[in-house]
């Protein structure tokens, strides 16, 4: 089972116009950096009004599960599992 | 054309978490030894780990299992993404809960493009590719929904199968009588007793031999299902609007048993009651009756009601019923609370009291729901709710996609 974290983190998003994908590439949490390998699941869900978009990535060795508040555009680390 | 997503909820977190993929878990509504396994991934139904079983059952047999809590809004979304995938080829798409999905692709453009088995395997395909590598489904093609039905379920995962008038015996054959979806003991002992042991006996069986062993008109509905037609009866026509709601209730298990008059139970109906609220007063509607109901540690079932000729539609309304009620039960250790509210009317109509001083009530009540649609649930509760110690989760009901 995941851990749950809850803390604001920094996040590189990749905006790729040529394959009209977006993700995460790498975030920055207790002073390390994590490079993103594989993005699992990017869903949204939405609190009252506020849409958040849910990336589920890992580095190879770590899962962490990120929430971006499209208000706010501010990250959050929700879970990691090791 | 039956779409099963294969072991929906363990896939779905497999997917999310690559380090998980290839690895027996599970996902149980508690992840203690007593929570209920909800889905098991296919590594771990290769274990004999299956669906109903506890947690302690599951680790008994794989003791490094992995089991995760559920994540609600991550297979609906999972599902939606579905819905729009397979209706790429039909409008006539039914939605029949969070993993399962039938479409009737008679007189489509898509069917005259191609053929059934193409639109299986490219739709295979794409889901793979536009929602999840990992995911896989079970697609079963057949003249009704019945059987297509069975035929997604013979081999899983990742199955492909069709019944057609000229297989269907040698499908049904090494198949038994229970094996088949909607017969368990009891029909199945029925139509022993008529001397139809095996589902090709069944099929075999003629209308009025089937109608004379299950004593009812369920034999016909049965013989229509097993040759190929539409009965009207197990499934819904597609595009049917929905069943008008006639109860909204919400229900919890509680992870540790508590007597009826624990203030803890009192917090947890004061959470469902929000959630039941919501939901009511979102569907325009206001409720004339509530029940509680309690199932007991030894399964035992206690349930009361309450009808009133004025509307309840507040929280505050449907507590007090619903504590009134409360104390009125045996004080025995509860399993499961649930709250329902019933004898629905749509907001606005009915006799108005000469006392009416619900205008001002509705103003509280629409104020608090607004600060929820903009600012998410529970927002605003009851001061009840302060302190819990244990929140009521997000669920997704058997059969549902909600």
């Amino acid at each position: 089972m995941g851990e749950i974290i809850d803390e604001q983190i920094s996040v590189n998003l990749l905006f790729n116009h040529l394959k009209r994908t977006v993700a995460p590439t790498s975030l920055y949490w207790r002073g390390r950096r994590h490079t993103i390998t594989n993005v699992g699941l990017h869903h949204i869900t939405q609190e009252g009004r506020t849409m958040l978009h849910i990336f589920s990535v890992t580095d190879g060795t770590t899962a962490f599960k990120l929430e971006l508040n499209s208000e706010t555009l501010g990250w959050k680390l929700l879970e990691v599992y090791v | 054309m039956h779409v099963d997503l294969n072991s929906c909820f363990a896939t779905i977190e497999q997917q999310a978490n690559p380090l998980l993929r290839g690895k027996p878990i599970v996902v149980a509504a508690y992840t203690t030894g007593r929570g209920c396994i909800l889905a098991a991934s296919v590594e771990a139904k290769r274990l004999g780990i299956k669906t109903g079983m506890r947690v302690s059952e599951g680790k008994n047999l794989y003791p490094p299992l992995i089991v995760l809590p559920p994540d609600p809004q991550k297979y609906r979304w999972v599902n939606r993404k579905l819905r729009v995938l397979l209706s790429s080829y039909t409008p006539y798409l039914s939605v029949e809960s969070i993993d399962e999905m039938v479409m009737d692709l008679a007189k489509t453009p898509a069917l005259e493009r191609s053929s059934m088995i193409s639109i299986a395997y490219d739709s295979k395909e794409r889901i793979k590719k536009e929602i999840g590598e990992w995911l896989m489904v079970s697609i079963g093609i057949a003249p009704n929904r019945y059987l297509a039905k069975v035929a997604s379920g013979l081999h899983k995962p990742d199955g492909l199968d069709i019944i057609t008038k000229e297989n269907i015996e040698e499908v049904l054959t090494g198949l038994r009588l229970e094996d088949l979806c909607g017969i368990k003991e009891g029909n199945a002992g029925r139509l022993r007793l008529a001397g139809i042991g095996t589902p090709v006996e069944f099929y075999r069986a003629s209308a009025v031999t089937l109608v004379s062993a299950l004593h009812s008109k369920t034999g016909w509905d049965w013989w229509q299902r097993l040759h190929g037609y539409e009965d009207g009866v197990m499934y819904k026509n597609f595009n049917q609007p929905e069943d008008i709601q006639k109860s909204f209730g919400q229900s919890f298990a509680l992870g540790t048993f508590r007597v009826p008059s624990d203030p803890e139970i009192v917090k947890i109906m004061a959470q469902l009651i929000v959630k039941m609220g919501r939901r009511l007063r979102a569907a325009g509607l206001v409720a004339h009756g509530v029940s509680v109901s309690l199932l007991f540690g030894d399964y035992s079932h206690w349930v009361k009601n309450t009808r009133r000729y004025e509307p309840l539609f507040a929280d505050s309304d449907f507590l007090g019923e619903a504590r009134g009620l409360l104390i009125q039960a045996p004080a025995e250790l509860v399993r499961i609370l649930a709250v329902t509210s019933f004898h629905l009317m749509p907001r606005g109509t009915g006799q108005i009291s000469i006392w009416n001083t619900d205008e001002r009530k509705w103003r509280i009540i629409d104020a608090i729901d607004t600060i929820a649609d903009r600012w998410g649930e529970f927002t605003v509760t009851p001061g009840r709710m302060l302190g819990m110690e244990q929140k009521v989760l997000d669920r997704i009901a058997f059969g549902k996609v909600m």
